[in-house]
């Protein structure tokens, strides 16, 4: 939401200025007014350390600087200086087993309806769920993303997905409690890989739940791709995308030859 | 802007009459409620350019990571590669370095910003807007310009259709005013757990029908905000009738049963789509934006349109000319033999250019003989010289993109 701060002259408010001056106090009013609304004006324009404001003036600069040089941050803006943009590539899809091929954990039961696949559990042991390998590279960020839907009286506890022995055992699991719904509904979650290593994916109907009890969960579609998470921030212009274009320069040069 | 307390004419020697004391008093309360909205005006607008400056420069730095990520490929391949003896150069038009005109009354039109060469039009004429002697553009009332979007969690209709829903569309005369420094951008935040992975936008534009002298359209210029972030998934045109018809020169593949569907053109830069004249009175561009960005626990989807522009270009059938040449200074070889020159053209123009286009190959700048491509280059020559004629046959206008020049060389001592 973008807020704007809107600044007004304090004289708007004050007294009936159409009305002319009727008194010295009015008329002292008046000149107060105008020189408050003078002074602020200049640390607007021009900024007061006092109230910490930089005023237009710098705040111009220093965005200036910020994008060519760098030696300052961005001083004015509404939106964020630093993030992570993000795309799922639908161009490379992660090659995975039907569900119903997944091997089960714990006495999980698969089931297919159309394209759908129902995972039930009859509570007696945890975690209960499916699982398939899958060969993973460094820096690999694999999107999964569910939609699913449970009719399991009281919801589903304890629902997870993700890989349980990711990163040299560390793991990375989306864990949910799932209420009862008339349609099914969307969730994603990202894996970060940070070495080449063969991995579990695991869809868990249950997994440390609050309640271990016998419950079931559709699995109404499954996509997984390979994303992509590029971290970006204001970046000057003479310092790294001059670097970077300089060197890619270098490169084709060396390549031409 | 002129404060009107200037205006008053006892102002240096002090107000005389209450009437006047008045309206002093009132001239300078308005002339600090103006600046105070001057104020208000470049505080917003400063903020605006930067978020504009600073987003762009966001899918900048994704965009040069790519590149750097294809260019280590390349490098990769180019080292499996290096037994071939044939060897290729690329001349692009983003920069005309190492170009001339071969005659200065055929020239070429070089359109750096977009990277293409094509004739000059001898005439254009926008449908959109138009711009008055001070270099102003006025856009007509009738002029409507509507965007609808969706996102791939929205629920399909009953008929397996996808569902748009209205947006504000405030400032969307800036994405079809002809200013290239005005924008028109919409931030669509979602919570991060709604699983949101794309956002999908159709803009529908419908023309000044009743001041256009005709209906004639033949390029769209489409400049997506922010640049190589948006995939255009289609462009559709209405003429007279009801009909809607897909813009003849957008990319489509054809799949199984002989129908074919509009190919996606990702991470979208500045784009011109050249097409044969058709009666344009409505336009719908479709488009998706892929990318988000992680923010506070939420899912920023930044779209918008820095320009679009309807246009109906004149071309003349007389040639144009232009020279390109091609260097291996600086290294000991020579050239042996030159290939004709491969054309790579631009997405959105036609692709079919039979006849359009015409090399000849020369091996001194002042261009005084011609010699045939494919031949062996005894004499040792370091620098070749291409002049290219580009001519319209019938509807068809080429634009180029590329020229990749294949040759073999030797060693100069050779």
């Amino acid at each position: 939401m973008k807020l704007e701060k809107q600044w007004k002259p304090s004289g708007a408010i004050a007294n009936a200025r159409y009305r002319g001056v009727t008194d010295l106090a009015q008329y002292s009013n008046f000149i107060l007014e105008t020189v408050h609304d003078m002074n602020l004006l200049s640390h607007l324009l021009t900024g007061n350390e006092k109230t910490n404001t930089l005023g237009h003036e710098k705040e111009i600069e220093d965005n200036y600087i910020s994008l060519f040089n760098g030696d300052v941050s961005p001083a004015s803006y509404n939106s964020f200086t630093a993030s992570n943009i993000c795309k799922v590539d639908r161009n490379r899809p992660v090659a995975l087993p039907a569900l119903d091929q997944w091997e089960k954990i714990n006495g999980c039961t698969v089931s297919k309806s159309g394209t759908a696949y129902t995972l039930t559990s009859n509570g007696q042991l945890d975690p209960c769920g499916i699982r398939t390998g899958l060969f993973v590279m460094p820096g690999d960020v694999i999107y999964i993303r569910l939609k699913i839907k449970t009719t399991t009286s009281g919801g589903v506890k304890g629902f997870a997905f993700g890989s349980q022995n990711l990163n040299n055992g560390a793991g990375s699991l989306k864990k949910m409690d799932v209420s009862v719904t008339n349609d099914g509904f969307f969730v994603d979650y990202r894996l970060y890989c940070m070495s080449q290593e063969t991995v579990f994916l695991n869809l868990y109907v249950h997994n440390q739940p609050s309640v271990l009890k016998a419950q079931s969960i559709e699995i109404q579609s499954m996509e997984c791709f390979y994303a992509n998470e590029v971290p970006v921030g204001v970046t000057p212009l003479n310092g790294e995308l001059k670097r970077d274009l300089n060197e890619m320069r270098e490169t084709i040069n060396f390549l031409k030859k | 802007m002129r404060p009107i307390t200037l205006r008053n004419p006892n102002l240096y020697k002090g107000p005389s009459t209450s009437e006047e004391f008045n309206s002093l008093r009132n001239d300078i309360h308005t002339d600090l409620t103006t600046l105070f909205e001057v104020t208000n005006t470049h505080e917003v607008k400063i903020k605006e350019n930067m978020d504009v400056l600073m987003r762009e420069q966001f899918f900048m730095q994704n965009r040069i990571e790519k590149l750097q990520r294809r260019v280590l490929e390349l490098e990769a391949e180019s080292k499996a590669k290096e037994t071939g003896e044939e060897s290729r150069m690329l001349r692009s038009f983003y920069h005309v370095e190492g170009m001339k005109d071969a005659d200065p009354k055929k020239p070429v039109a070089i359109d750096t910003v977009r990277g293409l060469v094509s004739p000059v039009p001898t005439k254009h004429q926008s449908k959109l807007s138009y711009l008055n002697d001070k270099g102003e553009y006025i856009l007509p009332h009738s002029l409507e310009v509507k965007v609808v979007e969706s996102n791939d969690v929205q629920p399909l209709d009953a008929s397996k259709q996808r569902v748009y829903y209205n947006i504000d569309s405030q400032g969307i005369e800036k994405a079809v005013d002809g200013n290239r420094n005005t924008f028109w951008v919409r931030t669509s935040t979602f919570p991060a757990t709604s699983g949101i992975t794309e956002v999908y936008g159709i803009m529908h534009i419908k023309l000044p029908m009743d001041i256009l002298n005709n209906v004639y359209a033949n390029t769209i210029n489409i400049n997506p905000y922010p640049e190589y972030s948006m995939t255009i998934t289609d462009i559709q045109y209405k003429g007279q009738g009801e009909q809607w018809n897909r813009i003849d020169t957008y990319p489509v593949q054809k799949v199984s049963g002989g129908s074919v569907t509009p190919t996606p053109i990702e991470e979208c830069g500045k784009m011109v789509f050249s097409f044969p004249k058709r009666e344009i009175t409505e336009l719908k561009i479709m488009f998706t934006q892929p990318y988000w960005f992680e923010h506070e626990s939420n899912r920023v989807f930044v779209y918008g349109f820095q320009d679009i522009e309807v246009e109906y270009r004149e071309f003349t059938s007389e040639e144009a000319e232009f020279v390109s040449s091609y260097s291996i200074e600086g290294t000991s070889r020579r050239f042996s033999s030159i290939q004709e020159p491969i054309l790579g053209l631009p997405v959105g123009c036609p692709q079919n250019i039979d006849g359009c286009v015409e090399h000849h190959l020369y091996y001194d700048p002042d261009l005084t003989e011609a010699f045939p491509f494919g031949h062996d280059i005894s004499a040792p020559i370091q620098v070749v010289y291409i002049k290219t004629i580009l001519r319209k046959v019938g509807e068809t206008v080429p634009f180029l993109k590329q020229m990749e020049l294949r040759y073999t060389h030797k060693e100069v001592d050779e």
